[in-house]
């Protein structure tokens, strides 16, 4: 079935594509260390203390592919793109609760977002994670 | 595609990556682990020995142990075991270079890191076993179990 014609400015298509491509490249920059040191980031999981001991390998696991199959769709399936638009959103969000949490209890652990444990999870983390869910609903607004 | 169909597709892809990594991958991890006690079946997979708050106390009153900080220098800076060098693992090559002098093979080592949490020092323990250490133990509580037994810091 033939998609119906692209009605909308310009600058809603470049928004979208440079959207796309700042959050396929930040998760990529995410998934890759994660990947490569996949028990270092379990324990960086294990340290916020939010799962249970059962299901943190398996996010550990999971997660990176996850952000690397949301990073493939946003640049090379357009039509996958609003369904992994909100997967980011969902998991931005999911972590920005678990740094808000590690900053209430005042806990000193490694944010391990990109997978280092040089980063601590903090107001940084929060305000980084804050600017990527706003660039994720500006490109879920530009995408049809 | 609807949003929902490309969110699942999006999903099952990622499934599909993990497990094939997971399975066929250079870097694999246990699909369940009992975190609660990693650093101590990890040290007993290495053949560690492990050393609990009392010994530990014992080993830093006594001074026959070099007694190693493995976190980073700030932390080490902020409060640290009385006697302890700082060692931080991140930097382990230089911080071995710059402390050759007190390590021989004879000499014992205890290490320690922020807590049961960290496993910085059960991976300079590792290090410095293969530096040559014959006599390394790690005090797995470490900072934290130290702190909560109210011992003095420097």
């Amino acid at each position: 079935m033939n998609r119906a014609p692209d009605t909308r400015s310009a600058v809603w298509i470049a928004i979208e594509w440079l959207a796309c491509l700042a959050l396929a490249g930040v998760l990529i920059a995410a998934a890759l260390p994660k990947i490569s040191n996949p028990d270092k980031f379990a324990l960086a999981v294990y340290q916020y203390q939010l799962l249970p001991s059962l299901l943190v390998n398996p996010v550990a696991i999971y997660l990176p592919w996850l952000e690397v199959s949301c990073a493939a769709a946003l640049v090379v399936l357009p039509s996958a793109r609003r369904g992994a638009l909100l997967l980011v959103a969902g998991m931005l969000v999911a972590f920005t609760l678990a740094i808000a949490w590690v900053v209430i209890r005042g806990q000193a652990i490694p944010c391990g977002c990109f997978g280092d444990d040089s980063t601590p999870a903090g107001w940084w983390s929060l305000a980084r994670n804050c600017g990527l869910l706003v660039l994720t609903a500006l490109a879920l607004r530009a995408t049809r | 595609m609807s949003i929902f169909q490309s969110g699942v597709l999006v999903v099952v892809c990622a499934l599909l990556l993990g497990t094939l990594a997971q399975v066929f991958g250079p870097q694999k991890i246990p699909w369940v682990e009992d975190h609660s006690r990693r650093v101590e079946l990890k040290a007993a997979a290495a053949g560690i020995e492990m050393v609990d708050v009392a010994r530990a106390k014992e080993i830093v009153e006594k001074g026959e142990f070099l007694v190693c900080d493995a976190r980073k220098i700030e932390d080490f800076d902020a409060g640290h075991l009385p006697g302890a060098v700082s060692f931080p693992f991140e930097t382990r090559e230089e911080a071995f270079n710059e402390l050759a002098a007190l390590f021989s093979p004879e000499q014992p080592v205890m290490v320690y890191c922020s807590g049961l949490d960290c496993d910085d020092a059960l991976l300079l323990a590792k290090f410095l076993q293969a530096q040559g250490s014959t006599k390394v133990v790690l005090f797995a509580e470490g900072m934290s179990g130290w702190k909560e037994a109210g011992h003095p810091l420097e």
